[in-house]
């Protein structure tokens, strides 16, 4: 298992060059630049700005440049905010991101497996066809859609929750989000996977409910409950941890869109204001940071999974 | 019935039907047996004969639905279980009335530790607190003779080979020393040197123990050994019934000579094995008659027409047959010929399957061809 871990720790560091490089790329492929806008500056300043930042380096040059800036994980400052460096924007706005992935993490967790499993444990009742009608719902709706509707409900004519942005509130020296303004967002970005979630753990408790050692679970004398939660439940999330891994990639390309919805000031909104800038250190900066969590997270997954199923060694 | 003091288990009249898209089928349709304290009994018949879910049945594991139990009484003891609530029920599985499935790789929770698998029963069943039931367990594993059992209690099932998972089954069946065992195919799943010795040891543990035991298989040399009582079924009702020595004696119904016949003989100078023509019919449609009349050899016109009697053609043996004290005979002459004149081989166990008539056999031949 050890040695597990640190293979694949060797291995995201590739995978890591290899996003950037890519992401590099399509930057530079792109038309225009930072500096390209339509009033155009005095052709002497640009070329002096061009040379600060040494824009006009043949492509090894700048490219061994970013890979100086990787290995140290410092991306210097971003062209658009000039006064704030790549870290400090990250570090301002991760706090605000993950506040909001992770609720909607938790709560689409939490919901998917019970729903899931109500509905595998009672099949074809009215409760199954609603909350698996409900998923379809869910699944079908995409967030920049939901996130309106919520608003227009819940801020706009309920007057309950406010419509967007964010708060954060002092409790004893640490900075908690308001939740006020996180229930919103977090319920946007939840659903789809809160659906996702939910239809899986029902096929997968409604593939292992029929096994045989189900069976002789029953016919040892255990109890309903003890033969679902004993027995049965760790097979029938298997499905589900292996969707955790990729969800969290999704999961990262659902905040850019919902922290547009409600204006939060959270990675996301900066991801989509770097790569509409044409801000290039901010976007190199996001996308390795991206790429690091997405990569580590699968390998947690990887972990969990061998620590639920003992059959899979590494 | 009659309720002797010695009659452990009486099924009385048993119906369950699954309802399925083809329209419900009867799996099982008035089955009645008794089994008394100390005896084994085995229940034999092709797949999907309904001798699983008669099983099935009296611990009440039928899948509802699509399952459903029709009708019929399952006494235990003096008690009826289908008028137990779920929660009393629960209490008779596992603790008084056990299961052995057939397949040992997939019927062990493979996400769960041996120790606690085992651990579970008497710890639900007897009160047992966890380090009398973690010695219970070592001690179980020891019984059903597995090596080095201390060390090899906190494996995973997949650690273990076949032979060594239907042991491991049989321990966690025979923790709390239930009075009845049943045994679904026990040894289906295994290779052979392996099915001889869990036979033996279900064997040996009910020597020991004095456990009832119910044998299901589909393979006749595994009851002959290690029976008292045989029923045959068929599409879900009993066609013939009595006690071990008798049914290979004289077998008196057409279905059950077709069952000894196709027991492969190693001494046999035939290169090719019989087997009963046909398959078994579809439970949702039933024909009108006997349900084994397109497949059987005796058959006659009133077979497709008439539904065959139970007859008993001796004492304690019965037989579902329009011609039932027929065949029983035709079985009593041929032994007595096979007496008379011994043949070369020397099969202890299926003296029936040499001895066959060449009327017979040339039938057999055109249906295989």
């Amino acid at each position: 298992m050890f040695s597990f871990i640190v293979r694949r720790l060797l291995v995201i560091l590739p995978m890591v060059l290899i996003v950037i490089t890519i992401a590099w790329a399509l930057i530079r492929l792109a038309p225009g630049d930072f500096y390209a806008t339509e009033r155009g500056l005095p052709p002497a300043v640009e070329k002096n700005i061009r040379a600060k930042y040494g824009l006009d380096d043949a492509w090894y040059i700048q490219y061994g440049k970013l890979m100086r800036q990787l290995a140290v994980l410092d991306f210097g400052f971003s062209r658009k905010y000039q006064e704030q460096t790549v870290n400090e924007i990250l570090r301002r706005t991760l706090p605000v991101s993950i506040w909001v992935g992770l609720s909607a993490y938790l709560i689409a967790l939490v919901l998917g497996l019970t729903f899931g499993t109500i509905a595998a444990l009672r099949q074809n009742s009215a409760l199954d066809y609603s909350s698996m009608a409900a998923a379809m719902l869910g699944i079908s709706m995409p967030n920049f859609v939901l996130g309106p509707i919520l608003v227009l409900v819940f801020a706009l004519t309920l007057f309950w929750l406010p419509p967007g942005r964010w708060e954060w509130v002092e409790v004893g020296g640490i900075y908690l989000p308001n939740i006020k303004y996180l229930i919103l967002p977090a319920i946007t970005l939840s659903a789809v996977y809160m659906a996702y979630i939910a239809r899986l753990t029902r096929a997968g408790m409604l593939e292992v409910l029929r096994k045989d050692y189900i069976r002789t679970a029953r016919a040892k004398g255990l109890s309903e409950r003890q033969v679902v939660f004993r027995h049965a439940l760790r097979g029938g999330i298997l499905p589900v941890v292996s969707y955790t891994g990729p969800a969290l990639a999704f999961l990262v390309a659902g905040t850019v869109v919902v922290e547009r919805v409600f204006a939060l000031p959270g990675l996301g909104n900066y991801f989509i204001n770097a790569a509409l800038n044409r801000d290039a250190p901010l976007l190199l900066g996001i996308t390795a940071f991206i790429a690091i969590v997405v990569l580590v997270f699968n390998l947690l997954v990887d972990i969990a999974y061998a620590y639920i199923d003992p059959r899979i060694r590494y | 019935m009659n309720q002797s003091s010695q009659t452990l288990l009486s099924v009385n009249n048993l119906a369950t039907h699954f309802a399925t898209e083809e329209g419900i089928i009867r799996a099982v349709d008035g089955v009645s047996f008794e089994l008394k304290r100390g005896e084994t009994l085995g229940i034999v018949g092709e797949s999907g004969s309904g001798k699983s879910v008669t099983n099935l049945s009296i611990l009440r594991l039928i899948p509802e639905p699509p399952g459903r139990i029709a009708g019929g009484e399952v006494i235990f003891n003096g008690q009826d279980l289908y008028a137990l609530t779920n929660e009393e029920m629960r209490r008779i599985r596992g603790r008084r009335i056990a299961m052995i499935f057939q397949d040992p790789m997939t019927s062990l929770n493979p996400f769960m530790r041996i120790s606690k698998q085992l651990m579970e029963i008497t710890r639900l069943h007897l009160g047992y607190s966890k380090s009398q039931a973690y010695e219970h367990a070592v001690s179980m594993l020891e019984l059903v003779g597995i090596p080095d059992a201390r060390a090899r209690v906190d494996s995973y099932p997949h650690e273990f080979s076949g032979g060594m998972r239907q042991r491991v089954m049989i321990a966690m069946a025979l923790s709390c020393e239930p009075e009845l065992l049943i045994a679904d195919e026990p040894t289906t799943a295994l290779d052979v040197t392996i099915q001889a010795q869990i036979l033996e040891l279900i064997k040996d543990l009910k020597r020991k123990t004095g456990t009832s035991v119910i044998l299901i298989t589909h393979d006749l040399g595994v009851v002959a050994g290690m029976t008292d009582h045989i029923i045959v079924m068929y599409a879900g009702r009993i066609f013939e019934q009595a006690r071990t020595l008798d049914l290979f004696r004289a077998p008196a119904n057409p279905y059950t000579k077709g069952l000894l016949r196709s027991v492969p003989d190693p001494t046999s100078e035939q290169g090719e094995l019989y087997q009963i023509p046909g398959l078994p019919p579809d439970l949702a449609n039933l024909p009108k008659g006997c349900p084994f009349a397109a497949r059987c050899e005796r058959a006659e016109e009133i077979c497709g027409r008439e539904y065959p009697p139970f007859v008993e053609v001796a004492p304690d043996h019965h037989s579902l047959c329009h011609f039932a004290m027929e065949v029983y005979a035709t079985s009593k002459r041929e032994r007595e010929s096979r007496i008379a004149a011994p043949s070369a081989t020397g099969n202890a166990i299926l003296p029936v399957t040499n001895q066959t008539s060449p009327s017979n056999t040339s039938l057999a031949n055109e249906n295989l061809r």
